[in-house]
This record gives C-alpha cells, sequence and structure tokens, in this order.
C-alpha cells in the first residue's frame, strides 16, 4: 500500500471523528442526566440535515449559518418535548421510554420520507467540491469545516459544562441524581435542559452530516448504531470518553476501508462495541459505570 | 366442544363450494384490461421506480387515447412496495388472486424482481419487466419473465470495452479500478468488463465493494486515484458520491464509466452541474433515438411530466417499452392468456423505443447496448459505429472536472 | 359467569379448528398469505413477550435472529439439500445459542446494555451476511429451490407451519407463566434485587428467556425463506418487523400469554390493508408514521394494553397492578 494512502486516511479519519464526536456528545449527555438511550437522536441529526438542506435550495442560506437558526430551534422543540411528554413517562418506567424514543425514530423517517421522498440527499455548496493540498495531500475543505465547528461547538459544550452553575449542577445530576437533589439542584429543571442542549447539538451537526455524507431517511438507522458503540466505548455518559472514542473509531473506519477492505469499515464500529462490554463493560471513561451497566 | 366444530367444518365446506375457481383471468374481461404492478415507489428505489412507473403511465395513457386494447380500456393498478421484497410479492399474489388482474408488469431493480417473478410463474402470469437484467433473475429457468432491455446485465459494459480495446496502443489507458456497489446488476457487468480488460493488459490497480449503504466516497477516491480509468459499478447516487470525491481530489481519470446512474439524465445534472461532461454510460435507449415512435413518447412524456431540463429518464422509456411489448402480444394473441402471451413472446420480436427486442426461452434478450457520453450538457450517443442512434464522436481523454 | 368461563377454555380451541379449514375455503393466496402473516407474526410476538414482558426486558433485535435464521435455513437446504420444514426448529435452536451468547454479554447487570446490544446486533448480523459473501453471495442472496407443488397449494404447508409454530408458542408461554421459572422472570420484572436477594438466579433466568424468546424468531425467519424462496440482506433483516412485534406485545398486553396474540390479529391485518388504503404515492412513508404513532401512543396512554385494561376494568377494583397480575396469571389457562 501507498504510505500516502494511509496518510490520507488518517487525516479523514481525524476529521471525521471530530464530527463523529459532535454527534455522539448529545447522545451521551441524555443518558448522564435521564439514564435515557435517545434511540431517534440520530433521527433528529438527519432532520437537522433536511431543514438544513431545504433552507439552502430554496432561501440560499448556508448550511452553517442555518445552524444558528437550528440550534434555538432544536432547543425548544428538545425542552417541548421533555417537559411535555418524555419527563413524564421516564419517571415512570424507563424501559418504556426508550421504546418512546423508538417510536419517535420511525414517526421522523416517515415524516422526512412523506415530505422530502426517499431519494439521496446532499448540502451541495459552491466550496463543497473545493479542497487544498497539505504536502501530498488533498483535503476537502467541508470536511476541515465539519472538523472545525465540531471542535468549536464541543469547546463550547465543555466550557459550558465546566464553568458555569448549570454546567455543574448538569454534572451533578449525572453523577447522582438523588443527592444533587438534596444540595438543592432542580432536577427535573435541570433534566429538562440538559435534553434540550443534547437536541439542539443533534439538530447543529444536521447540516455538516448533509454536507458530509449522503443522506436519506432511513440512514439514522445506519448512524445510531455507529453513535451507540461511541457513547458506549467512551463510557456512557461521558462527554470527554465520547470524544476520545469517537476520534479513534473516526480513524479506525477510515484506516479499515483502505488496510482491510471497504465493506468491512463499519463492522470496526461493532466489533469495539461488543469487545468494550465483555471486556470493560464501563467503557473507557464509564461515569455512571457501577449502577448502569 | 362438539358443536362449535361440527358448525365450523360445516361453514367451511359451504364456503369451498362456493368459492371461486383458482386464477380464471384468461377471458376478456367485459370492462378495461386491468394491469397491476407493485412498485418502489417508496424507499431506497423510488427515484428509479417512479420514473418507470411514468414509462408505464405514458404508455397507458396513449392507449387509452387511441381506443385501448382490442377495444378495452387499460387501467394501471399501482401498490407501493416500500423497495421491500416481501411487501412487494404480498402484493402480487394480491393483485393476482384477489384483484384479479388481467396482465402484470414488474418492478424496479433485480432485486425485487427476483422474489416477484416466482408468483408471477406460480400463476401462470407473463411477467413483463423492464429493470431485472441480472443472471439471477433468468437462472430459475421461469418461461414466464420477460426482460425489455436490449440485452442482459454482463453485456452493459461491452460497448465501452469494445471501444477502449479499439483505441491505439499508444493512447491505450494502462491500468483501470473497479469501485463497485454490492448489486446483484452491478457485479455481473463488472465482473465482464474487468475480466475482458485485464485480458487485453489492463491492470487492475483498485477493485472494491462497497455496501449500497455507502455514503462517505472519500476514503475510495483517495485509493482509486491514479488509476487511468475508472468502470464505478454504480447505482445511482454512488456515481454522484465517486464523482463528487474524486474531483475533490483532484483526480482526473482519461475515462470513467458507470454502470448505472449518468442515464438518470435530470437527476445526474442536477446533481453534478457541468461535471458531468465526459462521463460514459451504457443504455439501451436516448432521449434523441430515432426509433419508430420515440419522438412521441419522449414529447407526452414531457406534458405529463415537465421538468425544467426537458430531460426523459432512462427508465421511463423502460417502462414505456414494457407496455409496447405487451400490447404487441395483447393484439397478436388477441387475448388476455398469459400462456397465450408468453408462448407468443418466445417466438416474436417486438418493435420499442430501446429497439426491435426479442428473447430466448428463458426471456433474455438478445440485443446489444450502446454506449454514450455526456458532451455539452447533453447525453449522446458515441458507440457503437454505424448504429442508426450514433450523433457524436467519443471524446478521449474526458475533460477535467 | 360460569358460561363465561367456559366460553373462554373453548375459544382457543373454535379458533384452531377454524383455522384449520380455511384453508380448504379460501383459494384465493392473497388471504390465505395475510392470515399466514399473522400467525408469524403472532407467534413471534409471543416469543418476544417471554422476554418483553415476563422479565421486563426490551429487545430490538428479534429480527437479527430472524434473518439468521432465513440465512441459515436456506444454506443448509442449498448446500446440504436438507428441507427447510424439517431444519427450522434446528435454526430455531442455533437462533436460541446465539441468544444465549448475546445475553451473556449483555444480560449479566442491569441496565441499557441489553438495548444497545440488541439494536446494534441487528446491523451486526446484516452486515455479516453482506460482507460474507463468499458464503451468503453479498446482496445477490441466496435463492432456494422452488417447492414442487401446483401453484395454488404452495402456500399451504407454510399456513399450516405457521399456526403451528404459533400453537407452541402459546403452549410455551403458559407452560413458562406456570411455573417456578415464569415466578422468577416475573419477580425479575417487579424489582429485580430483590429478586436476586430472594435466591433467583438473575442472570441464568434472563439468559434462559431471551434464548427461548428468540427461538420462535429463528424459527419463523428459516421458513419465512422458503416461502419467499429467496433471501437477501435487506430483506432478512427489516428494522419493522422488531417494531411490528413490540407494537403489537405492548398493544394486546404485555405479560400475559394472549396479549401478543390479540395484538398481532388487530396490528397486522391493519397495517398491512393500510397500505392499500393509502395513495400509492405516499403510502410506505404514512404507514411507517403511523406505526410510530401508535407505538408512541401506547406507550403513552395505555401501557397496560388492551387485555389487560380489559381486565381491570371489568373487576371495577382499584387499578392495582398486582390484583390484575393476580387476575391475569388465572385468567390464560386455555383449557
Amino acid at each position: 500500500m501507498r504510505p500516502g494512502l494511509l496518510a490520507q486516511s488518517l487525516v479523514l479519519g481525524i476529521l471525521t471523528g471530530g464530527m463523529y464526536a459532535l454527534m455522539a456528545a448529545g447522545l451521551t449527555l441524555i443518558f448522564g442526566v435521564m439514564r435515557v438511550i435517545n434511540i431517534a437522536h440520530a433521527a433528529m441529526i438527519v432532520m437537522g440535515a433536511y431543514l438544513s438542506l431545504t433552507l439552502f435550495l430554496h432561501l440560499g442560506v448556508d448550511p452553517l449559518l442555518s445552524m444558528l437558526l437550528l440550534i434555538p430551534l432544536f432547543f425548544g422543540l428538545g425542552a417541548l418535548v421533555q417537559w411535555g411528554i418524555v419527563n413524564r413517562l421516564a419517571e415512570r418506567d424507563i424501559t418504556l421510554t426508550v421504546l418512546m424514543t423508538f417510536g419517535f425514530a420511525i414517526i421522523l423517517e416517515g415524516l422526512q420520507g412523506a415530505i422530502w421522498t426517499s431519494s439521496y440527499q446532499g448540502i451541495k455548496t459552491a466550496y463543497s467540491l473545493e479542497s487544498f493540498q497539505l504536502f501530498t495531500l488533498y483535503v476537502p475543505v467541508v470536511r476541515l469545516i465539519a472538523a472545525a465547528v465540531s471542535l468549536f461547538l464541543l469547546a463550547g459544550l465543555y466550557a459550558l459544562l465546566t464553568f458555569t452553575m448549570l454546567g455543574r449542577a448538569i454534572r451533578a445530576t449525572i453523577q447522582n441524581r438523588t443527592s444533587a437533589q438534596l444540595v438543592g439542584v432542580n432536577v427535573r429543571l435541570v433534566t429538562t435542559i440538559s435534553f434540550a442542549i443534547g437536541i439542539a447539538v443533534a439538530g447543529a451537526t444536521g447540516p455538516l452530516l448533509g454536507m458530509l455524507f449522503t443522506f436519506y431517511p432511513a440512514t439514522h438507522w445506519l448512524w445510531i448504531g455507529k453513535l451507540l458503540a461511541i457513547v458506549v466505548l467512551g463510557g456512557l455518559g461521558s462527554l470527554r470518553g465520547a470524544f476520545v472514542a469517537a476520534m479513534l473509531l473516526g480513524i479506525a473506519e477510515q484506516v479499515t476501508s483502505v488496510t482491510i477492505a471497504l465493506d468491512w469499515a463499519p463492522m470496526i464500529f461493532y466489533v469495539f462495541l461488543f469487545g468494550v462490554l465483555v471486556v470493560r463493560p464501563q467503557g473507557l471513561f464509564g461515569v455512571v459505570e457501577r449502577q448502569s451497566l | 366442544m362438539r358443536t362449535p366444530l361440527v358448525a365450523i367444518v360445516g361453514l367451511a365446506l359451504a364456503l369451498t363450494a362456493c368459492g371461486t375457481s383458482p386464477t380464471s383471468q384468461a377471458a376478456l374481461p367485459s370492462g378495461s384490461i386491468v394491469i397491476g404492478v407493485s412498485q418502489a415507489l417508496t424507499g431506497d428505489k423510488s427515484d428509479p421506480g417512479t420514473a418507470i412507473n411514468q414509462g408505464y403511465a405514458v404508455w397507458a395513457k396513449q392507449v387509452n387515447d387511441a381506443g385501448g386494447l382490442l377495444g378495452h380500456k387499460v387501467e394501471l393498478k399501482v401498490y407501493d412496495n416500500q423497495s421491500l421484497a416481501d411487501t412487494a410479492v404480498s402484493q402480487y399474489e394480491r393483485l393476482v388472486t384477489v384483484d384479479k388482474v388481467n396482465l402484470l408488469f414488474g418492478p424496479f431493480s433485480s432485486a425485487l424482481t427476483i422474489p416477484t417473478s416466482a408468483v408471477a410463474a406460480k400463476y401462470k402470469m407473463a411477467f413483463v419487466e423492464g429493470a431485472g437484467g441480472a443472471p439471477k433473475v433468468f437462472e430459475r429457468k421461469f418461461k414466464y419473465v420477460f426482460f425489455v432491455q436490449p440485452a442482459v446485465a454482463e453485456k452493459q459494459a461491452d460497448p465501452f470495452v469494445n471501444y477502449i480495446l479499439s483505441l491505439p496502443a499508444a493512447q491505450r489507458p494502462k491500468t483501470a479500478a473497479y469501485p463497485q456497489q454490492d448489486d446483484p446488476f452491478v457485479s455481473a457487468t463488472e465482473d465482464g468488463a474487468q475480466a475482458r480488460l485485464e485480458a487485453a493488459g489492463i491492470k487492475t490497480t483498485y477493485k472494491q465493494v462497497y455496501p449500497p449503504t455507502q455514503t462517505d466516497f472519500a476514503s475510495i477516491a483517495a485509493a482509486v486515484k491514479g488509476a487511468d480509468i475508472v468502470l464505478g459499478g454504480t447505482i445511482f447516487d454512488d456515481a454522484v458520491g465517486q464523482v463528487q470525491a474524486f474531483s475533490a481530489i483532484h483526480y482526473q481519470p482519461k475515462a470513467i464509466y458507470f454502470t448505472s446512474g449518468p442515464s438518470t439524465t435530470g437527476p445526474f445534472k442536477q446533481a453534478l452541474k457541468d461535471k458531468v461532461n465526459g462521463i460514459m454510460t451504457g443504455d439501451g435507449w436516448v432521449q434523441s433515438s430515432k426509433e419508430p415512435g420515440n419522438a412521441k413518447f419522449v414529447a407526452d412524456y414531457l406534458t405529463m411530466f415537465p421538468n425544467k431540463d426537458n430531460l426523459v429518464p432512462g427508465e421511463a422509456a423502460e417502462g414505456y417499452s414494457v407496455g409496447q411489448v405487451m400490447a404487441a402480444a395483447v393484439k397478436a394473441t388477441q387475448s388476455v392468456d398469459n400462456t397465450k402471451i408468453a408462448d407468443w413472446l418466445h417466438a416474436n420480436k417486438v418493435s420499442t423505443v430501446q429497439g426491435e427486442i426479442g428473447w430466448d426461452e428463458l426471456g433474455r434478450p438478445q440485443g446489444s447496448y450502446l454506449l454514450e457520453q455526456w458532451q455539452n450538457g447533453g447525453m449522446h450517443v458515441v458507440a457503437p459505429k454505424g448504429d442508426p442512434n450514433k450523433d457524436a464522436d467519443p471524446v478521449y481523454p474526458k475533460p477535467d472536472w | 359467569m360460569r358460561i363465561d368461563q367456559r366460553l373462554r377454555r373453548r375459544w382457543p380451541w373454535a379458533a384452531l379448528a377454524l383455522f384449520a379449514v380455511v384453508p380448504l375455503a379460501m383459494p384465493e393466496g392473497f388471504y390465505l398469505d395475510l392470515l399466514m402473516f399473522t400467525f408469524m407474526y403472532a407467534a413471534m410476538a409471543v416469543g418476544w413477550d417471554i422476554m418483553g414482558g415476563y422479565a421486563g426486558y426490551v429487545s430490538l433485535g428479534h429480527v437479527g435472529f430472524f434473518g439468521l435464521g432465513s440465512y441459515a435455513a436456506a444454506l443448509l437446504l442449498v448446500h446440504l439439500g436438507l428441507p427447510v420444514f424439517m431444519t427450522a426448529p434446528l435454526v430455531g435452536l442455533m437462533a436460541s445459542l446465539l441468544g444465549a451468547g448475546l445475553g451473556f454479554i449483555s444480560l449479566r447487570t442491569r441496565g441499557p446494555a441489553f438495548v444497545i446490544v440488541t439494536l446494534t446486533f441487528t446491523y451486526v448480523a446484516q452486515l455479516l451476511m453482506l460482507d460474507l459473501k463468499s458464503v451468503t453471495g453479498g446482496s445477490q442472496g441466496i435463492f432456494l429451490p422452488l417447492l414442487d407443488l401446483p401453484a395454488n397449494l404452495v402456500i399451504v404447508p407454510f399456513y399450516y407451519a405457521m399456526l403451528a409454530l404459533l400453537v407452541i408458542a402459546i403452549l410455551v408461554s403458559i407452560a413458562i407463566r406456570r411455573s417456578k421459572f415464569g415466578l422468577g422472570l416475573i419477580a425479575i420484572r417487579e424489582d429485580e434485587g430483590k429478586a436476586e436477594a430472594s435466591g433467583v438466579n438473575t442472570s441464568l433466568y434472563k439468559i434462559l428467556a431471551f434464548a427461548i424468546s428468540v427461538w420462535f424468531a429463528g424459527t419463523a425467519g428459516a421458513l419465512h425463506a422458503q416461502y419467499l424462496n429467496y433471501v437477501d440482506p435487506d430483506l432478512a433483516f427489516e428494522l419493522i418487523i422488531t417494531l411490528n412485534l413490540i407494537i403489537m406485545s405492548l398493544f394486546g398486553s404485555r405479560g400475559i400469554v394472549w396479549g401478543p396474540v390479540l395484538g398481532a390479529f388487530v396490528i397486522y391485518p391493519l397495517s398491512a390493508y393500510l397500505i392499500f388504503l393509502l395513495p400509492s404515492r405516499l403510502a410506505g412513508q404514512l404507514h411507517l408514521v403511523a406505526l410510530g404513532v401508535v407505538l408512541v401512543l401506547v406507550v403513552m396512554f395505555l401501557p397496560d394494553g388492551v387485555l389487560r385494561t380489559y381486565m381491570a376494568w371489568r373487576k371495577k377494583g382499584p387499578k392495582d397492578y398486582g390484583s390484575v397480575e393476580a387476575q391475569a396469571s388465572m385468567a390464560e389457562a386455555p383449557g
């Protein structure tokens, strides 16, 4: 194999991994505060991609700009759905809540198909096909943008969780709901806000996904599989773990596709997922290990 | 306990007595001739599936405007199978046994044709289809399948291979790459072409099969880069994805051929703009074809399904040809008796917008494809030499993108 | 009350007798096809409920076992010439072994691992079948030789096989419900910690329940492959199958033998007819939306399902879970 090829795949892996990290961040955050796996998470991301595509095609809004609209929109929707529907059920029965998110995923998939048909789509901007040269490698511009935007948003999320009162309350809730309540955290409100943040992050990732990958209504099943592998490998509920796992798997995926075979690359995610469940069920950076996995 | 049992058995026997005998749809109906279709109108094959159905619709409208078939109106009974094979099978069961349609048209793609053709064979219904040409469609030796394209899938890339091998030694490519989707139709075409090119000394630098769900072509492009020519085994979206990924890393192959995709003209051009120029494909039909009836088909299609580029998808022509074939057989046999129709089709050739087509005993068409190339934003027939539809010369090496 | 009880005991047998003679009365393949698939879904849903209802662990991966069952049966037939009607129960056993393995990975502890593993298992199974091209033919799938039967009789053996599968599922479910094993599973659902403290080997119970649960999916998958004479990765692993099982169990009532059966007999025909009623351009999509909406509505407003809600309402007693549970166990014995 040409050494250039390996280098190329490493670069692609790192750039793609950055975006995977952002996609997984919302999922792991929601799990952290609610102990609910949001199976509709990837369907929300794809929804973000469709909305961004529509804004781009009909109003000429750049997909990166449309993120500014999608973030508050998805935050609001997330808060509404959590407060109005999910929260009530989650307090009664976690299992049914997971099934409910499964139902949401199906509804979103069907609606997307009804509105946008099941044709394959992609957001193709003027700079979609541009690339620049780095030594002997060509780096597609959109990949770089996606990675940069992802890192920026992840840094923002990290800062929010680390340096603000709200962030401290969220982390306390993730670590121990009951003691958080005891020290005066309004756990219900914090849960709703965290869920909404998770959904907002999903909405923000939509345009990036749309620029980088082909998407269609049923793609969310492929993505939720990958995202679950990332969050389990990182340790459910751990943002830091999700970041490291996303990088690792992003690189592993690209390298597999050039060294072993293209069609086995998706399997890498599940090899890690099942491997980690057997060897170290709490993942690399498990926060909620003992009681939950 | 005894009472309900006796009652039930009695009831069942009574029902049996007045039950209908299985499928006696051979007689001409008093009303319309009903044609059943289960089509991929939603799901991952919805684009080509919809295009085929548009072809069916154009044909039906023309027939009805001209007074119908044997004096009967034709009516299409269409169900959406969501691109799912078992749904398609259930729907053909329903079309035959409940709706009691007189004739059947096929769905899009070999993957749906393979299981559904067994239903048609079971009820001895002629299964005229425009989009199931993979070898496995014919492997089961059904006598009722008729594939309405000029030739079977393995032969699709033949005109391209012939053209490459006809180039003078100095220009001839030395290496070729075969990135391809895991699809029955694609692999038949690609394997045939690869074997012939390798035999002529053109080395294979890349051959990988990717799943139908592949949405990321960047790493494929990185690995393919450097090959003189690319034979992409594609369906549609992956062809678009490959071109975008190739051009993003400034890879300029001398020739690029896709098994499917470029001939779904409207969406292909919309996705790639002027990057379409130079891309080749093999097809049985081109919009500018001079076959009898083609001009009227194209005009009527554009009236019924207007689009801003005035392009007609190749699948619509395939669907339309299916109608032409069935109409010819019904007229010739003066009946909707499917056994007679099948016998007649095995023995005769039918003139369609894709040219004249005849079938062997397994329903395989016996002609050959055209080599087409996008030039100046339009699709042109560039080979074989001497074909009446050839309207341009091939451009090689292809212009940079 | 007495008549009521007697009726309740007899109706399953009456229904069975009715279904047994239907093929004599109805030559239309489509209706037999509809009934056959209803039996298939009912059997799988009863199986799903052994894990999802009794033990309270919802599986999102039953279609993985269904699909692998299809492939296993196809390969056994094509390479060894073993007829599917013979191998189907053994294929089911293979599914059970695999289920036990997956259970070992994901059921040793409480928590979300089971949901994650079962959902992703479907993808893994599908990817394997797609990628192991030399064995499975990749996306080209595998053909099974056609059954040598007259056209209008081809469906009949499948009809009876699926009916038999449903009867087996109901009998197994009743047997489990009446056994100590079944009580253990329900104890796990009610309070896993307490069950463990009172001496139930919870891991073993859960793994065993899952293995039994997927036997029906694997066996049904095997029969389904021969019915279509064809299997490919798209066809074998449609997630909508898992979705259907969940909706049927929840709608009918989880944890009651007849709940999933009722669910399947209501949901499957409605769902199949819905496709024909909707405008064809949107049918597939709206169908999906409808299934999703039904799931969400049931989860929100009818989490106990139709049967249990009906029984609680008829008793007019306080809607106490435990007492309804007790009635359920008394009410579900057929004969």
